[in-house]
C-alpha cells in the first residue's frame, strides 16, 4: 500500500501570489522568486515527507484563470485539468483578495479537493486588517490556512492539514455554489446532458457546463464530437439567450464574471474588516517618483546605468585580488614543478583558462544581485509600464522588455521568460533579440578588452556604450521582424503592477549564490575541459622544421631550456590545429580586424561565451615567451597586431554573434521550429559580421 | 467637482482623467483581452480610480479594489466608464499606529 502514502499536490494561484515562496518553504527548495507576474514559467516538482506521508508537490506558473491567456498559463491549466492531482492548494495573496478569489471560485467550479492558503498574512496583519477565517470557510466551503512564506507562520499548520485531509481526519467540505439559483439551474441542466460516459477524459461536468455558458472555444471543440452535442447545442443556445435577455443584453461570460465578483465582494464584506486605508501607500509614494511623467524614463536609464557602473567599478577591486592570487599561484607552481608537458597543461591550459574566467566572479555576482533586486522589489513590472509605448512602436510589448533585462544576466532563463507573451510572433521576436542584450558571460571579455585598450576612467562608459549598442541593434532587429515576418500580430497590454516589497535578504543571497555556483561549476567542468582540449589543439601537431631549429638552439651553451621551450611553443602555435583553423578563417575575419588567434576564441565561444576569454588566456599563455608574468590584457595591449579598433570590433562581434549552444537549444525548444532556429543562428552571425565590419572600417578610417 | 446639473455621460476609459474615480458600465473588449480583463476583476459595476499615465502618455495605470493594473489606451477604449467623483484627498495620513494591541486575527483551533 505504498501508493496510499503518496499525496500528489499542485500549487495554483494568481501570478505573484507567492506560490514559489510557499513551494520553497514546503519542499526546502531554492526556486527563483520575484515580485512580478511570470517568474515561474514551467512546472517544478519537489518531493518531501511529512508524518509518514510522501508529498509530491508541483509548483505551477501563476494564472489569473482557467482560460489560459499565454503559454505559461496553459502549462498551469493543463496540469490541473489533465494530471488530476489529489489536491490543489490555492495560494492567494491575502492583501489582494478581490482579485485572487476569482481564480478560487473557478477552482471551486472544478469540484476538486481544494485547500486555500492565504499567503502574506503578515502583511495583512501589518495593515491591521482582520479576516474571519471561520466564516470564510463557511462561505467558500474550503479549508483556509493563513500563512506567510516570509515569516514561515502557518507552514506547519498547512502540512498537518494536508496529511489530515488525506488520512480522513478532517472531512472535506462540500463547496457552496456561488452563482444565483437561476444560473445554478442552467448549469445543472447542461451538465446533466454532458454526462461523463460520453467523454474520453474525466472532467467535472459542472465545470464543462460553466465553460459552455461562457462560450469557451476549447471546451466547445472538446464536446463537439460527442453524441451529446446535438442536444447540448440547442439547450446551450437557449440558456445563453435567456441570460442575455434577462440581463440587459449582457454577454453570458460577462454576466458570470459579474456574479462571481458579486459573490466575492459579498464574502469579503462579511469576513474582512479593514481599517481605513492610508490614502497614499508607500507604493504610491515610490511610484510618484519612479513613474513620474517627466522623470520616469530618465530614472529608468539612470538605474540601468548605475547597474553597469557598479558592476564594473565595484567589481574591479575583488577582481584584482583574485587575479593577483592566480598570478602568484602560477609563479609559485612555476617555481616548484619541473618543466614538463603536465606543467604546461596546468599553467598554460587550466590556470590560464579556468582562472581567466573565475577572475570575473565578482562582476557576475554584482550584476546578478542587481537584476535580482529589480525583480524582487517590483520595479520590473514598472519597466514594462514605462517602456511600453516605445516597445509598442517597435511592434512589441512592454512585457517583452522583462526577458530582455533578464537577458543581461543569462539568455537561457530570459528566453524562457518570453513565455509570458501571448502570441508566437512576439515570443519568437523577443527570443531572437534577447542575445543582443549582452549576457553576463560576455562581460569578462569586455573587461579584458577594455582594460587592454582603454584608460580606466573610460572603462564604465565604454562598457555602457557596448550594452547600449546591443540594445539598439536588438530593438532595430525587433522592428525589422515585426514589420516583416510577424506583421499583423499584436499583443494587448493588460498587466498588474505589484506593490513594492522589501526583498528578503536571504532569498537575494540565495539567488545570487545559485548563479555564482552555476558559474563556478561551469568553470570547473565545461571550461576546464575546454581549456585542456584547447591546450592540446594549440600544441599539436608540431612542425618538424621549426622543431629542428629549436633543437639546434638547445645544443648551445648557456641557454635556459625552459625558455627555449616557450619560444618554440609560441612559434609552433600557428602550425597547430587551432592555428590552422584560425588561419583558415582569416580571409573572412581580416576585414573585421581579427587575426587567427581571435578567430579561435570566437569558434570556441560557441560552446559558452566565457570560453572566449579562457581560450584567449590559454593561447596567449602558450604564445607568451615568458612564463606567467603577464595578464591577458597586458599581452593584448603589447601585441602589435591589435589596436583599439580591433578591440572595439571584437567586442561588438562577441556581443552580437551566435549565442552559446545552450541558448540556441532553448531557442529551438521554445520556438519549436527548425526554420526559425536556423534563421536565428544565421541572423546573429550576419548582423555581427556587418556591425563589426562597419565599426572596424570606420575606426581605422578615422585613425584609431 | 462635477456639478450636479451637468449631464454625466459614459465615456471610454481611454478618455478618463487622472485622480478621478469611475464606475465600469460595460466591457466591450473581445476575445482573450476581454477574458483577461474579467479575470483581473474589471467587470461591470466595479469602481476604479485612474492613477496616472506612463511617462510616454500610454499605458494608463488604474486601481481596482486594492491592486494596480495597467492597460493601453487601445484596450481601455473598449471599457466604458462613468465619472463618479474625485479620488479622496491624497497625502493625508490615516490611522498610523491605530489598532495597536487589537486581536490580530480570529483564526482559532478547529
Amino acid at each position: 500500500m505504498v501508493k496510499d502514502n503518496i499525496i500528489h499536490i499542485a500549487l495554483a494561484g494568481n501570478p505573484n501570489s507567492g506560490k514559489t515562496s510557499v513551494f520553497n518553504c514546503l519542499a526546502g527548495a531554492n526556486q527563483k522568486v520575484g515580485n512580478f507576474s511570470g517568474v515561474t514559467v514551467e512546472k517544478v516538482e519537489g518531493t518531501f515527507k511529512h508524518k509518514g506521508y510522501t508529498i509530491r508537490l508541483v509548483d505551477l506558473p501563476g494564472t489569473y484563470s482557467l482560460s489560459p491567456y499565454s503559454p505559461e498559463e496553459k502549462v498551469a491549466r493543463d496540469y490541473i485539468l489533465r494530471e488530476k492531482p489529489d489536491m490543489i492548494i490555492n495560494i492567494i495573496d491575502a492583501t489582494n483578495l478581490e482579485r485572487n478569489l476569482v481564480l478560487t471560485t473557478q477552482l471551486m467550479d472544478l469540484e476538486v479537493e481544494l485547500l486555500v492558503v492565504m499567503n502574506m498574512i503578515d502583511e495583512v496583519e501589518k495593515q491591521h486588517t482582520i479576516i474571519d477565517f471561520q466564516q470564510f470557510e463557511k462561505l467558500f466551503g474550503a479549508h483556509v490556512i493563513p500563512a506567510s512564506a516570509v515569516t514561515k507562520q502557518g507552514i506547519n499548520d498547512l502540512l498537518d492539514h494536508i496529511v489530515d485531509i488525506k488520512s480522513g481526519e478532517i472531512e472535506t467540505k462540500k463547496y457552496k455554489h456561488n452563482y444565483t439559483d437561476t444560473v445554478e439551474n442552467y448549469i445543472l441542466e447542461l451538465s446533466d446532458i454532458i454526462e461523463n460516459k460520453y467523454l474520453n477524459e474525466d472532467f467535472s461536468t459542472r465545470w464543462l457546463a460553466i465553460k459552455l455558458i461562457e462560450n469557451d472555444i476549447d471546451v466547445i471543440n472538446f464536446l463537439k464530437p460527442t453524441p451529446a452535442w446535438e442536444n447540448l447545442e440547442s439547450v446551450l443556445n437557449n440558456v445563453r439567450d435567456n441570460i442575455q435577455k434577462h440581463h440587459q443584453q449582457m454577454k453570458p461570460d460577462i454576466y458570470l464574471a459579474e456574479e462571481r465578483a458579486a459573490f466575492i465582494n459579498g464574502a469579503i464584506k462579511e469576513t474582512v474588516s479593514r481599517e481605513k486605508e492610508e490614502a497614499e501607500t508607500i507604493t504610491d509614494k515610490i511610484d510618484n517618483i519612479l513613474l513620474h511623467r517627466v522623470f520616469g524614463l530618465p530614472f529608468f536609464l539612470l538605474i540601468m546605468y548605475g547597474i553597469f557602473q557598479l558592476t564594473f567599478q565595484l567589481g574591479e577591486y575583488p577582481m584584482q585580488w583574485i587575479d593577483q592570487l592566480f598570478q602568484s599561484f602560477t609563479s609559485y607552481l612555476d617555481g616548484i614543478i619541473p618543466a614538463s608537458m603536465l606543467k604546461s597543461i596546468l599553467l598554460d591550459g587550466v590556470i590560464a583558462g579556468v582562472g581567466g574566467v573565475l577572475v570575473f566572479l565578482p562582476n557576475i555576482l554584482i550584476l546578478f544581485l542587481c537584476i535580482s533586486l529589480l525583480e524582487a522589489t517590483g520595479y520590473m513590472a514598472r519597466v514594462a509600464f514605462v517602456i511600453d509605448k516605445l516597445m509598442h512602436r517597435i511592434g512589441l510589448h512592454g512585457k517583452s522588455f522583462i526577458p530582455m533585462i533578464t537577458g543581461f544576466g543569462c539568455s537561457v532563463p530570459a528566453m524562457m521568460a518570453a513565455r509570458t507573451l501571448r502570441n508566437r510572433g512576439d515570443r519568437i521576436t523577443t527570443m531572437m533579440v534577447v542575445p543582443f542584450f549582452s549576457c553576463g558571460a560576455k562581460l569578462p571579455l569586455y573587461t579584458v578588452i577594455i582594460s587592454a585598450f582603454f584608460v580606466p576612467s573610460m572603462a564604465g562608459n565604454i562598457l555602457f556604450g557596448i550594452y547600449l549598442f546591443g540594445i539598439f541593434i536588438g530593438l532595430l532587429s525587433a522592428k525589422l521582424m515585426k514589420s516583416t515576418a510577424f506583421k499583423d500580430e499584436s499583443e494587448p497590454f493588460v498587466m498588474e503592477l505589484p506593490p513594492y516589497r522589501k526583498p528578503s535578504a536571504r532569498s537575494m543571497v540565495q539567488q545570487t549564490w545559485n548563479r555564482a555556483w552555476l558559474y563556478i561549476k561551469k568553470a570547473g567542468t565545461v571550461i576546464l575541459l575546454a581549456s585542456i582540449i584547447i591546450w592540446f589543439a594549440s600544441s599539436y601537431p608540431k612542425n618538424a622544421e621549426v622543431h629542428q631549429k629549436y633543437e639546434l638552439n638547445r645544443q648551445e651553451e648557456n641557454v635556459d631550456p625552459e625558455h627555449i621551450d616557450r619560444l618554440e611553443k609560441a612559434e609552433q602555435l600557428s602550425y597547430s590545429v587551432v592555428g590552422r583553423i584560425g588561419k583558415f578563417l582569416e580571409p573572412i575575419s581580416k576585414p573585421l580586424g581579427f587575426d587567427w588567434r581571435l578567430n579561435i576564441a570566437l569558434v570556441n565561444g560557441l560552446a559558452a561565451k566565457e570560453i572566449v576569454v579562457s581560450t584567449m588566456g590559454t593561447i596567449y599563455a602558450i604564445g607568451d615567451t615568458e612564463s606567467g608574468t603577464k595578464t591577458l590584457a597586458e599581452s593584448l595591449r603589447e601585441d602589435p597586431e591589435y589596436s583599439q579598433a580591433v578591440g572595439i570590433s571584437f567586442m561588438i562581434f562577441v556581443l552580437l554573434y551566435i549565442p552559446c549552444i545552450a541558448s540556441v537549444a532553448v531557442f529551438f525548444k521554445e520556438s519549436n521550429s527548425k526554420l526559425w532556429t536556423v534563421v536565428f543562428v544565421a541572423y546573429t552571425l550576419i548582423v555581427a559580421w556587418i556591425a563589426s565590419f562597419v565599426v572596424y572600417q570606420l575606426s581605422v578610417f578615422s585613425g584609431l | 467637482m462635477v456639478s450636479t446639473n451637468e449631464q454625466i455621460k459614459p465615456i471610454p476609459l481611454s478618455e478618463a482623467v487622472i485622480d478621478r474615480r469611475y464606475r465600469v458600465i460595460s466591457v466591450d473588449a473581445k476575445g482573450a483581452v476581454r477574458q483577461r480583463m474579467l479575470d483581473m476583476g474589471l467587470v461591470p459595476g466595479i469602481c476604479l480610480a485612474v492613477i496616472r499615465f506612463a511617462p510616454l502618455g500610454d499605458p494608463i495605470e488604474i486601481r481596482i479594489h486594492r491592486f494596480l493594473m495597467s492597460l493601453r489606451k487601445e484596450e481601455a477604449k473598449d471599457v466604458i466608464v462613468m465619472d463618479i467623483g474625485s479620488v479622496p484627498h491624497r497625502g493625508r495620513e490615516f490611522g498610523r499606529g491605530r489598532g495597536f494591541g487589537r486581536m490580530r486575527h480570529l483564526h482559532g483551533k478547529r
